[in-house]
């Protein structure tokens, strides 16, 4: 297993996350990083209060 | 235990039976009971459809869905098959696990379509590990789900919609069960229930959904460097529970209310973690919001991050690590709180509760500098720094509110980092501190009414100039700064009326001030006493210093009243205190010289009641000592050197004058030329050395008072131009002696009585001249005698 981890860091709190991929995993860096968005973006909005869709 | 593998959604997940013993292989696979079984699903994809065939492990069809319609279906296993199978994944779990007293690992695994599926959680469940491995699975359901081992939903697209408890429950002692979300946000509460010695491990961010609370109710939770986020975080049991923060794990808090409380369990709650421990809390409503780390120290306090909406913010009275917040606009209440890290306050709208009767303490003992930033902020409520060994900077200009509150430091050091500190009371530590200034300035604003700064006695200025400066008009201030070291703090005071009551030890400079200015014993150092105070009061010792390191000056220009003023000169060795103005004390009052060092008259006049010499030197550079009083009234000389020690003269210029109209002496065992010593009263003025050495005279003179030399002594004079009084030895029976090396002395009306005349001068007190052999001389000529060049050359003959 791969194991990327990554955070965001903002002045009123940190997003700390890893990513956990199979060694053949096929994703491409900007899938990585689209997931990695993906996740931030879902927690801001679980933080903020907003709907998650 | 075994390892099971859920991939076709049959039967119930209390049978065994109903689960796979190996990972599916091929397209859909099911394992089922032969015969009708009920199942339910209530969404999925595909839609489920009567006639869809089964599959089992080695991908052979044994079964089909024989009826039903969403969410109930009826699976027929060993049915015929049909040619338009499709995958699928729907299916109800419920009831216990299939082994409860040990539970199995459990596999959700992608669907072989890449379609989705959905699991509803009928019924409470255990498993072992729980493993979503592929996919996109979602889990529905209110059902409570127990996890012993395990959880991961890495490499799939996993909902959990379960609003039933996902309760983690280890039962092994010193397990460590690792829980890996893979992006999902968990719509649950979710409980870490372990053994004590058992650990939740945090493998990737842990995100709960709105409303969801994490309770911590024994074990540890090991956030691994990663963020777990909730709205709100609580303890329970009374099981001992650790949170282990790591290095820069951290907990977010997005609900109100008690949003983060780790006292609402009986166990024992252990913080660990290198880091600072963060708690970032957050809230999108303007309802109230309360935090409670429970008993804290400085080694396990907690850091808090506060953003959001106006909420009103309560910080139940405790310990803290930094406190941040930069981003909260609502009102913080006072609550009595200890800060051991940095502390930062609100860069929008926050504001403060009216009550401010709880101060917040600031009791770092790191040798790591904590950083105090109010970004604009007043402070009404008291600070108070006391921490050993802490140290703190201000990021910013920080302002107390200038009603009562201010600033209270007992320990540690502070450095202002060239910001100015505004407050209206400041008590300054005794115990070993450093306060630096760089440009910044302390600001004592008396606007409300009074102000106060005192205490300091053992706080060390680490840069030359730090200066305390005294705003607010027609108020009181009260001063009384200590310090240890050599560099002195410095008061300015404001360009306008008031009342200054001062203290303690510092440079003044009362230069624009109008007021009154009441000095209480205090020493000084640069002084600049202007003409502008209105009036000047002065009550005890007044003493001018220096440092070991640095001169001073300085400049009276007021006489210095009161009741019982004295004034000392305490100048260190190898340094001097200059005068820049006359000075005048009290003429019932003494001055003293003490020290080792010089106090330089500058050639102004000093004008005092009598003279204590202790040590030191005194450069007259043309100046005046002017002695007042009498020895009548002050029991003894009134100028006299606390033998052995001495004030000595570094030059002779000027004069020291004895003004009194009743008798007063001057009893000195100076090693130096005294300066030219001038009777200007009308009283006996009496020269002498009861250490019994000789004594070096420039000069002296008498306006018509007697003069008296010390019985038995020898006086060396520069000069001798005495006249117009009586001059005799104090005791008549007991011969004084002058001498002079060289020259001709003429005196004029004098009446000399007991002294002995010597040295390399010509004696000259004619007669004629108005002088009078009182008796008892000798080494005078009385008589002009032609060619005579010593008198005492020719009583040989």
């Amino acid at each position: 297993m791969i194991v990327i981890p990554f955070k965001f860091e903002f002045e009123f709190a940190t997003y700390s996350d890893a990513i956990t991929l199979e060694e053949d995993h096929t994703l491409t860096d900007q899938d990585i990083e689209d997931i990695k968005q993906q996740r931030l973006n879902t927690w801001l909005s679980i933080i903020r209060g907003e709907s998650i869709t | 235990m075994a390892t099971l593998y859920w991939f076709a959604g049959s039967g119930t997940y209390a049978t065994a039976s109903n689960w796979a013993t190996a990972a599916p292989i091929g397209s859909f696979t099911a394992t089922c009971s032969t015969g009708s079984t009920a199942f339910t699903i209530t969404s999925g994809t595909p839609a489920l459809a009567v006639g869809m065939t089964i599959k089992n492990a080695t991908n052979t069809i044994v079964g089909v869905i024989a009826s039903g319609s969403n969410p109930n279906w009826v699976l027929q296993a060993n049915a015929a098959v049909t040619a338009t199978a499709q995958p699928m994944r729907g299916a109800t779990i419920s009831g216990s696990a299939p082994n409860s007293a040990t539970p199995d690992n459990v596999v959700f695994d992608a669907n072989a379509s890449g379609v989705g599926y959905t699991v509803t959680i009928g019924a409470t469940f255990t498993a072992q590990d729980f493993t979503v491995s592929g996919g996109t699975v979602t889990f529905t359901g209110t059902q409570t789900t127990n996890f012993r081992g395990n959880i991961s939903f890495a490499g799939s697209t996993t909902t959990w919609s379960n609003t039933g408890s996902f309760t983690i429950v280890p039962t092994t002692a010193s397990v460590t069960i690792g829980l890996n979300t893979g992006g999902t946000s968990i719509n649950a509460t979710v409980v870490f229930n372990g053994v004590a010695t058992a650990t939740l491990r945090l493998d990737s961010a842990v995100t709960l959904s709105s409303g969801r609370s994490f309770t911590l109710s024994g074990g540890t939770l090991s956030l691994n460097n990663f963020g777990l986020s909730c709205s709100t975080f609580s303890t329970s049991t009374a099981t001992a529970k650790t949170i282990n923060f790591g290095s820069s794990g951290t907990i977010t808090v997005f609900g109100s209310g008690t949003v983060f409380n780790l006292t609402t369990g009986t166990g024992p709650v252990t913080i660990s973690g290198a880091g600072s421990r963060n708690v970032s809390v957050t809230n999108a409503t303007t309802t109230a919001v309360t935090v409670n780390p429970g008993t804290r120290t400085e080694s396990d306090a907690i850091s808090f991050t506060f953003s959001g909406l106006a909420y009103q913010l309560t910080l139940t009275a405790g310990n803290y690590n930094s406190l941040n917040f930069s981003g909260y606009i609502g009102q913080l209440q006072n609550t009595a709180i200890t800060v051991y890290g940095d502390y930062t306050l609100g860069t929008g709208g926050q504001t403060f509760a009216a009550t401010i009767t709880n101060g917040t303490t600031f009791a770092s003992t790191n040798a790591t500098t904590r950083n105090i930033r109010s970004n604009g902020k007043i402070i009404p409520f008291p600070l108070i720094f006391n921490g050993v060994g802490g140290s703190w900077s201000l990021f910013d200009a920080l302002t107390c509110s200038n009603i009562a509150t201010g600033v209270t430091w007992t320990n540690g050091s502070i450095n202002l980092n060239n910001n100015n500190l505004t407050l209206n009371e400041f008590i300054l530590p005794s115990t070993a501190a450093t306060f630096t200034f760089g440009t910044g300035k302390v600001i004592i604003d008396s606007t409300s009414g009074t102000s106060n700064v005192s205490g300091g006695s053992g706080v060390t200025y680490a840069t030359a100039t730090s200066i305390y400066n005294f705003v607010g008009t027609v108020n009181s201030h009260t001063i009384g700064l200590g310090f240890t070291g050599t560099n002195v703090p410095s008061i300015g005071l404001p360009a306008s009326a008031g009342i200054i009551n001062l203290s303690g030890s510092a440079n003044l400079d009362t230069t624009g001030f109008t007021g009154t200015l009441s000095l209480t014993s205090p020493t000084l150092y640069n002084t600049i006493i202007t003409p502008s105070i209105t009036t000047l009061n002065a009550s005890g010792t007044l003493t001018f210093a220096t440092t070991t390191a640095s001169n001073t000056t300085v400049s009276v220009s007021n006489a210095l009243g009161g009741t019982s003023t004295a004034l000392v000169f305490n100048a260190q060795s190898g340094r001097s205190i200059t005068l820049q103005s006359n000075i005048t004390i009290g003429n019932t009052r003494n001055t003293s010289f003490t020290g080792a060092g010089t106090v330089n008259l500058n050639g102004f006049t000093l004008t005092t009641g009598t003279v204590l010499g202790s040590g030191g030197s005194i450069t007259m550079n043309n100046g005046i000592i002017v002695v007042v009083r009498d020895d009548v009234a002050v029991g003894g000389p009134v100028w006299v050197d606390n033998a052995p020690s001495k004030v000595d003269f570094n030059d002779a210029t000027g004069s020291i004058q004895f003004s009194a109209s009743s008798p007063k002496s001057m009893d000195t065992n100076t090693t130096s030329v005294l300066p030219t010593i001038a009777q200007t009263g009308s009283g006996n003025f009496t020269l002498t050395n009861t250490n019994g050495t000789a004594l070096n005279v420039t000069n002296i003179s008498s306006t018509g008072g007697a003069v008296f030399l010390g019985q038995a002594l020898t006086f060396y004079f520069t000069n001798f131009t005495l006249s117009g009084c009586a001059f005799s030895s104090a005791n008549v029976g007991v011969r004084s002696t002058v001498s002079k090396s060289s020259g001709t002395v003429s005196v004029s009306n004098l009446t000399i009585s007991g002294i002995n005349a010597v040295g390399g001068a010509i004696w000259n007190a004619f007669t004629s001249n108005g002088n009078v052999n009182g008796g008892s001389n000798s080494g005078w000529n009385f008589t002009a005698i032609a060619g005579a060049v010593n008198s005492a050359f020719f009583l040989l003959f």
